[in-house]
């Protein structure tokens, strides 16, 4: 489905399409915004495609589009927390609150875990919309981001030691130009990874060795499978024919990833033998005494395997755990009491033995949790020259009991 | 008896900048709020009682651009203090609602007496600015204070040397408002490096920075010393590795101490228990449930069935926490020292955050553990990585590797499906910003204005927490509405000022809002002679 065939349709038959693919929120939109919709929609599963075709995997890249302030529509609403304000008589849920806010499959490492409580202040939604703006400072401010800038450009980024990220745009010009010269109709569009290490004049042709990935219309960008610690690359989009020429639409900049394990570079001044630089990571890196400097060496490459390609553990997971019952009913209880009364406004009153407040109109109110048992609580009122006295004594039984 | 060896730690106190004077109140403000309750005023009470027990000690402590220019703005410091006393009247309504509950009443009374002691050090002792309290500290010789980027823009990320220069130079002239002095020190953002960024931090005189442990394990040549040392970037500027062990122990949630039963349940928040009536005046102001930082349980085990929260025994634990990690540490640095042939340096950075708010208990074992280093032992002494510098002045030359301190060790975090698109737009801002600056040197007046508008703008897109809390999942739609905004603030004014017409309405509507770095200089986007980015290693 491309976008000429799109355009085709009518309004009534897109909308249709666009609720086949799950795309809410497409009242009010015009027909131009419903096909980009469509299409984006349509290219993050046909990048899906290709990723399990391609050697080179790829995740697919969100396209955002123009924003305008509530960032479009797509697939913004799933992770939202329930509003919690349709709680009726009593809400002592004893559930740990966890899961609602945190999305705990993006955080399986314990450290942006534990960073990430720095932002939860329990409410997952915000909500700007219901809060009392100040008549101050109002505005009627059009916040927009273009979703292209009309200008040729080809950035790469490092991910870590293996993998690129990388995002371009061809404007149509330099796309019909460079399409002109190619004479071959059924021309591929690539992304050309070059391995450039150690090459100072890279001219397109003088390479280390490269490879190539077939990209599906309408990418773009994507991550890069370079699978090379410790070299330097650089990347072409372009066109590749049948015979296997290439036609350069666009080139990016020049990266290096960073090596992955240690150096076996030394300098003479800061010399220290293998076997003593291994056993000073020993004790100081918690592998105990006594381990020879080989097996401290391997003990430690694994270390480092399992942070780098994991996180420390997913066991962060599964301390979080709660238990809920398997048709996740759940019914929960509690009472509070309530004292209140009234007296003269400058009378003394004092409560199981503390001094109360009066408000002015001489009333009291007092809010108490209430556990089981039986709870004594004598309330006595002096007036304010001490001659008179009245006592009010309460009793209150509460017992719980709970049925499966 | 000789000391054996150093530990230097060092707390990152960060937040991104949160301020909405178009609302009255604003739910995202809380991370201030709360932070300020829960891990700044504990971590000052926790520095003033071991300087009044006479206890020495040195601390390193980086605090952000973006929370020193909240800590100090007024409209958030009132907002504060109105906050704070809502939270000390909901203490005190809860100290009387517990009164058959003994178990829980003398946490109420706990939490009340914490936050008035609070107030009292906010108000009434640093007039509602705490970052006195830290200077007062610095200069006092307890406390190293160091910068960090602007805006805690992720480094490796940043497509231009200007806008790494720019984050920089912006961080080290906002502390030298602030604290008189020249920062040693910086915290790069994340720990985030990218072989060659040292030569920006040199010219604009910073000493030191600090890495993740790979960043100075995989060095060019192989570091004589593992991260047990500070080392020299060919650029003069040293560097510093974190140690693994230490840090693990604080960080981990399951195997590090913050898991322990006894502690304080974060997830537990009386905002959520209690009557919904009851518990409205102290929420979102929308009527949404949120935390208000009283919370009754301990972590129990796991299970949902939490038992009360137990303040003797859990001070207790952290005592008994303190004393192991201490114990581990005299262990390591005996070990290394005997390996080594000078003091070792275990360097043990954590966010500051992480005391207090996430680990309740955390600010009372940072005493525990000063105070025995203090006076229980002979091995350890607390150093700052700028005292080790002077120490031991002469230092291995390495290129440190590519890395960052976030999941996996490299960008991944920042740069993901959830949150990849935003550098397109972050590159083109700032490309458009070094070439307006190029045409407009001599700009004055309104247009000086709209640049420098640009560049806090293009400064407040950066903040490396939007693409976190995008990847994290909790108050997506607030990151992401920030990162657009000031990105279509920028293009706005961009606009303006290339077709030389600055809406000077719109301008002071977005002063107004994105008040920021008063001091700013449009100018620090000039380029200069470029620095090789990802310079090959």
């Amino acid at each position: 489905m491309d976008k000429k065939e799109l355009q085709k349709l009518k309004k009534e038959d897109l909308l249709a399409l666009a609720k086949k693919e799950r795309i809410s929120k497409t009242t009010g939109m015009k027909k131009e915004e419903l096909i980009s919709v469509l299409l984006k929609s349509v290219k993050k599963a046909d990048k899906k495609k290709v990723s399990t075709v391609k050697k080179t995997i790829a995740k697919s890249g969100s396209n955002k589009a123009k924003v305008k302030t509530k960032i479009t529509a797509e697939a913004k609403t799933k992770t939202k927390a329930k509003t919690k304000s349709k709680i009726s008589i009593l809400k002592k849920k004893p559930v740990v609150r966890k899961k609602k806010s945190v999305d705990k499959a993006a955080i399986v490492f314990e450290q942006e875990y534990v960073e990430a409580t720095k932002f939860d202040t329990g409410s997952g939604k915000h909500s700007p919309e219901s809060q009392t703006q100040s008549v101050a400072v109002q505005s009627q401010e059009v916040i927009e981001i273009p979703q292209r800038y009309e200008e040729d450009g080809f950035v790469l980024l490092v991910r870590d030691p293996w993998w690129l990220y990388g995002y371009w745009e061809i404007t149509s010009e330099r796309w019909d130009y460079v399409r002109s010269q190619v004479s071959d109709k059924m021309a591929k569009e690539v992304l050309r990874v070059y391995d450039i290490t150690d090459i100072a004049d890279f001219n397109g042709n003088n390479a280390n060795s490269f490879f190539d990935i077939e990209l599906a219309p309408f990418i773009k960008n994507w991550y890069l499978h370079v699978n090379q610690p410790g070299r330097s690359f650089c990347a072409e989009i372009g066109l590749r024919t049948l015979k296997g020429k290439f036609y350069s639409l666009i080139r990016s900049n020049t990266v290096a990833t960073p090596r992955y394990g240690m150096s076996d570079i030394t300098d003479e001044e800061w010399m220290i033998s293998e076997e003593e630089y291994w056993k000073m990571f020993g004790l100081a890196g918690g592998y105990g005494i006594g381990k020879g400097s080989q097996e401290i060496q391997e003990l430690f490459k694994k270390r480092f395997e399992e942070i780098i390609s994991s996180g420390f553990s997913g066991s962060i997971s599964s301390w979080m755990q709660q238990e809920e019952s398997r048709r996740g009913f759940w019914l929960v209880a509690d009472a509070e009491l309530i004292i209140y009364g009234a007296t003269k406004p400058d009378a003394k009153v004092t409560v199981r033995g503390e001094v109360v407040k009066l408000n002015s109109d001489g009333s009291f109110s007092l809010r108490f949790a209430l556990p089981d048992g039986s709870q004594d609580i004598p309330i006595y009122a002096t007036s304010s020259d001490g001659v008179d006295k009245r006592k009010i004594d309460i009793k209150v039984n509460r017992s719980t009991t709970k049925e499966a | 008896m000789q000391k054996k060896g150093y530990l230097s730690i060092v707390l990152h106190a960060h937040l991104p900048f949160v301020r909405h004077p178009e609302y009255d109140e604003f739910l995202e403000e809380r991370w201030l709020y709360e932070a300020i309750t829960e891990t700044y005023i504990p971590l000052i009470e926790m520095f003033q009682n071991l300087v009044n027990e006479g206890v020495s000690f040195r601390i390193t402590m980086s605090i952000t651009p973006t929370l020193a220019s909240m800590l100090r703005d007024e409209l958030l410091q009132d907002r504060y203090l109105r906050h704070l006393d809502k939270l000390i009247e909901l203490a005190q309504k809860e100290v009387d609602r517990t009164r058959f509950m003994p178990e829980f009443n003398s946490l109420a009374k706990e939490y009340y007496g914490q936050f008035i002691r609070a107030k009292e050090v906010f108000l009434n002792k640093y007039q509602k600015n705490i970052l006195r309290a830290f200077k007062e500290f610095q200069d006092k010789g307890y406390l190293e204070i160091i910068t960090c980027g602007a805006t805690h823009g992720f480094l490796p990320l940043m497509k231009n040397r200007a806008s790494v220069r720019a984050q920089v130079r912006t961080g080290v002239e906002t502390y030298r408002e602030i604290f008189d002095r020249s920062p040693q020190g910086i915290w790069l953002p994340e720990c985030g490096y990218n072989p060659g960024d040292d030569l920006i931090l040199k010219e604009e005189g910073i000493r030191y920075f600090i890495l993740d442990t790979h960043g100075v394990l995989f060095a060019t040549p192989r570091p004589r010393y593992g991260v047990y040392s500070g080392y020299f970037c060919k650029s003069g500027v040293a560097c510093f590795g974190r140690d693994i062990e230490s840090s693990k122990s604080v960080w981990s949630a399951v195997q590090g101490y913050p898991g322990d039963h006894d502690y304080r349940e974060f997830y537990r928040d009386i905002g959520y228990d209690l009557d919904y009536d009851y518990i409205k005046p102290y929420i979102n102001s929308d009527g949404t449930r949120c935390n208000t930082g009283i919370k009754y349980y301990r972590i129990t085990g796991k299970t949902p069935h939490k038992q009360p929260y137990d303040f003797n025994k859990a001070r207790e634990k952290t005592a008994s926490h303190a004393g192991n990690f201490m114990f581990n540490r005299e262990k390591q640095i005996e070990f290394l020292s005997s390996k080594m042939d000078r003091e070792p340096m275990v360097l043990a950075p954590y966010d500051a955050e992480l005391f207090g708010h996430w680990w309740f208990e955390g600010p009372q074992f940072l005493e525990f553990l000063i105070k025995k280093i203090h006076f229980d032992q002979n091995t350890v002494t607390l150093i700052t990585p700028g005292d080790y510098l002077k120490r031991y002045p002469k230092n291995q030359v390495i290129t440190p590797s590519f890395s960052s301190w976030g999941w996996k060790g490299y960008s991944e975090f920042w740069l993901n499906g959830a949150n990849d698109w935003v550098y397109r737009h972050l590159h083109k801002a700032a490309d458009r910003m070094v070439d307006i600056v190029a045409g407009n040197q001599n700009a004055y007046g309104v247009m000086e204005r709209a640049l420098n508008q640009m560049a806090r703008e293009l400064l407040l897109a950066q903040s490396s927490d939007w693409a976190f809390i995008m990847k994290t999942g909790t108050h997506v739609d607030y990151a992401e509405k920030r990162i657009t905004e000031h990105l279509s603030r920028f293009s706005r004014l961009w606009q303006q000022v290339t077709q030389g017409h600055i809406d000077e309405k719109y301008l002071e509507f977005v002063e107004q809002k994105d008040n920021i770095f008063p001091n700013i200089n449009f100018r620090m986007y000039s380029e200069k002679k470029e620095v090789i980015a990802n310079e090959k290693i």
